[in-house]
């Protein structure tokens, strides 16, 4: 790698070529303020608050990579004066009134603000009015709000492949738009939330999250996300009053997703309406008995002899060892558990491939931060996607090619290198077959975050039967059971299984759990609770520990 | 000794910034032992300062020709003026009502509001006219200085009147600065 000799306030450097201003001063620990950029995304250059002196002529550094002889100066009073004026024409292009803006103590704006000593406007405010837009479920875009610094859009397209967002008109007309204008609820938008956790000032918001506490008050709890194996590492922002959790970011720091998300992660698990079991309770023909802990032990124990288990993905290693051992083994999967093909690649396989096959999966619905990391490459160009089978409309905006099971199977040849991959869920017999004897890397996406868990705690898929069943996860499986049959279910929201169950119990809540579990590639993930456990919902570890111990 | 004289008031506000003024409970006291002399202020209720009041400070948005000619007043009697809280400062609140034109603020207040039956917009000459938008002070008047915050807090207006009172020109550290 080329050297460069560069001189910053008086000090002379060398770095790598290709790195920036703003990286090489920041290495020698001074300090350029920044607005637009963002350490998870391509700088833009837009906001024009990083502008140095270089021999005269004024240069954005977050863009500007350095070159020999550069003499770099980062504070005078002639950039102090620029820098002042741009934030000014920032502040007083649109609506930058804190007292009642969501973002106010955490924004970016604001802080630089601050730090500038920006006491009053110079110009005239309320010269333009930008739309709002709450047409979106999860999402409202305040467009008076924005500084224009691009940083949702780049977060749309470079590092999350959706391509949603764009910019639209210039001078004061300009405005960030979804598609071609239209109302972000009625877009290709997929909800991956990227864009309001990189957006400096309170343009973008989360609805349901947006005034619950301000946003210094909050903490946040670094853990997993265990709503499918992919195991993005999330940041957890509760409210510590009310044992609630506000909203989910992405950990940009973490694992080979580096804080993408998908709606399922970020969304979902927040915004989905559950009802609480309010207590233990036992139906014994056409009366239903609230249960106390005591009671509920006391039927446990009698009635676990003999009983089988049955769990899903959902229940960690921990969870799922202790089941197993208060069953004696009879446990079985309500889902299927061996992959057709085992897994010979890595998550990280997707950044570098040439060529990427999808078998019969909409990678914007499901696996979602997966979808980003092909798609974000797709769109460049820098690899191409072969969708086989896939529902129709997935990955519409991209050139991807498309085919049948049966063309793919004869066209097999072009895919079968080392720097290919198959990616699927569910393959026919034939598919396997064809698949198995190439050199390109296989990905296999479990069906459910813990499915190899369950395999490598031996749990086979069985159809539920018997005289006692004693469901715990949160499946809820169709199942035909003879009307003798005691149901039994460990679960924590009322669900269609809780309503024909024998004796129902109510456990933690997701985000009150801890335990680990195996991502797709087999790392074991822990997730750390993001919240305090209520005083409703057993500890499943605690209950089924005190049974094993009487026995 | 040297005193220094303020006068006070407030146009389009809410009064919280003057409730930060006296939030500094005993160090008016401790100000006023140091020279500070009250004119004109909703404190002494007092409506008129004198010419060549030291400082005159202006919470409040500037709204209506009444605000105007109070802060035009104000300006010709005081040697310095001081914008106090947000809306003084920047506009504040009251400049949501900027998006609109006065004649569909006064339909929405007056006529179809939900529990109105048969209303029209008041037609008094007392009252002010509403400006075609809401100002900030300095954009009515000269400002000498700047105090924002939604209402600053008491520490940073005592610590404005101490460097005033003490001969000294007042500068905002980034720990006294805030905008809500």
């Amino acid at each position: 790698m080329n050297k460069v000799k560069v001189r910053i306030n008086g000090t002379d450097t060398e770095v790598d070529q290709g790195t920036t201003i703003l990286d090489a001063a920041r290495d020698l620990g001074i300090y350029i303020p920044t607005l637009c950029h963002h350490e998870a995304l391509i700088p833009r250059g837009a906001c024009r608050m990083c502008i140095v002196d270089d021999r005269g002529k004024l240069k954005p550094s977050c863009t500007m990579p350095v070159e020999n002889g550069m003499d770099i100066t980062t504070d005078s009073p002639r950039i102090r004066h620029v820098r002042e004026t741009v934030l000014q024409m920032i502040f007083t292009s649109r609506n930058h009134y804190c007292m009642y803006c969501e973002a106010s103590g955490a924004c970016e704006l604001q802080d630089l603000g601050y730090r500038l000593g920006i006491d009053h406007f110079s110009f005239s405010t309320y010269e333009n009015r930008y739309p709002v837009d709450i047409s979106h479920p999860y999402i409202m875009f305040d467009h008076n709000r924005c500084i224009l610094c691009g940083r949702c859009l780049r977060a749309c397209t470079d590092l999350t492949g959706h391509y949603v967002l764009t910019e639209r008109n210039r001078g004061v007309k300009s405005l960030i738009v979804a598609d071609l204008d239209a109302p972000l609820g009625k877009s290709s938008c997929v909800s991956c939330g990227a864009c309001v956790q990189v957006c400096p000032t309170g343009a973008l918001i989360e609805k349901r999250a947006a005034y619950q506490k301000s946003r210094d008050g909050m903490e946040k709890v670094t853990t997993v996300c265990e709503r499918c194996p992919v195991g993005c590492g999330i940041e957890a922002y509760r409210n510590p009053g009310a044992n609630a959790v506000i909203k989910i970011h992405g950990d940009w720091s973490a694992g080979p997703t580096g804080g993408v998300l998908c709606r399922v992660g970020r969304y979902l698990s927040l915004y989905e309406e559950n009802r609480k079991i309010p207590s233990a309770r036992l139906r014994t023909g056409a009366s239903v008995k609230d249960l106390s802990p005591a009671d509920l032990k006391g039927i446990l124990r009698e009635r676990i002899r003999g009983a089988s288990a049955w769990v899903d993905g959902t229940l960690y290693n921990e969870e799922l060892a202790l089941i197993r051992t208060v069953f004696d083994g009879r446990v079985h999967s309500l889902g299927p558990v061996t992959p057709p093909a085992a897994s010979t690649g890595r998550i990280e396989d997707l950044n570098s491939a040439a060529v990427i096959v999808v078998f019969r999966l909409d990678l914007d619905e499901a696996y979602g931060a997966l979808g980003s990391l092909m798609k974000r490459r797709a769109a460049l160009n820098q690899a191409t996607i072969v969708l086989v089978d896939a529902p129709p409309g997935t990955f519409s905006k991209l050139p991807v090619v498309r085919l049948g099971s049966s063309e793919l199977l004869a066209r097999i040849r072009e895919f079968a290198g080392p720097e290919n991959v198959f990616v699927y869920r569910d393959l026919e017999a034939h598919e396997r077959d064809a698949v198995s004897g190439l050199s390109a890397k296989r990905l296999w996406l479990p069906p459910e975050t813990n499915t190899i868990g369950l395999a490598r705690l031996g749990i086979e898929h069985r159809e539920p039967g018997g005289d006692a069943v004693f469901f715990f996860g949160r499946s809820t499986p169709d199942v035909a059971l003879d009307d003798g049959t005691f149901v039994a279910c460990f679960t924590p929201h009322e669900n269609r299984l809780t309503q024909r169950a024998d004796l129902v119990v109510p456990v933690r809540e997701p985000f009150q759990r801890r335990g680990s579990f195996y991502n797709l590639e087999g790392e074991v993930l822990s997730r750390v609770p993001a919240l305090s456990p209520g005083p409703d919902g057993f500890d499943l570890e605690e209950l089924l520990a005190d049974i094993q111990e009487e026995r | 000794m040297k005193t220094l004289s303020i006068a006070s008031t407030w146009c389009e506000g809410c009064s919280g910034c003057h409730m930060s003024f006296l939030d500094m409970d005993e160090r008016l006291v401790e100000l006023i032992g140091k020279g500070l002399v009250l004119t004109a202020t909703p404190i002494t209720d007092l409506k008129i300062p004198p010419m060549g009041t030291d400082v005159g400070i202006i919470e409040g948005a500037v709204a209506t020709d009444h605000h105007l000619e109070e802060v035009r007043e104000l300006r010709h009697r005081c040697r310095m003026i001081v914008a106090l809280g947000d809306c003084a400062v920047f506009g504040g609140i009251h400049t949501m009502r900027n998006y609109f034109t006065v004649e569909e603020l006064l339909h929405r207040g007056y006529v179809t509001t939900e529990s109105t039956v048969n209303g029209t917009p008041p037609t008094s000459g007392e009252l002010g006219k509403l400006l075609p938008k809401v100002i900030s002070v300095n954009e009515a008047v000269k400002v000498d200085f700047f105090i924002p915050g939604c209402p600053p807090s008491a520490d940073v207006i005592y610590h404005v009147l101490n460097e005033l009172v003490e001969g000294r020109v007042p500068k905002l550290t980034e720990d006294l600065l805030h905008y809500d």
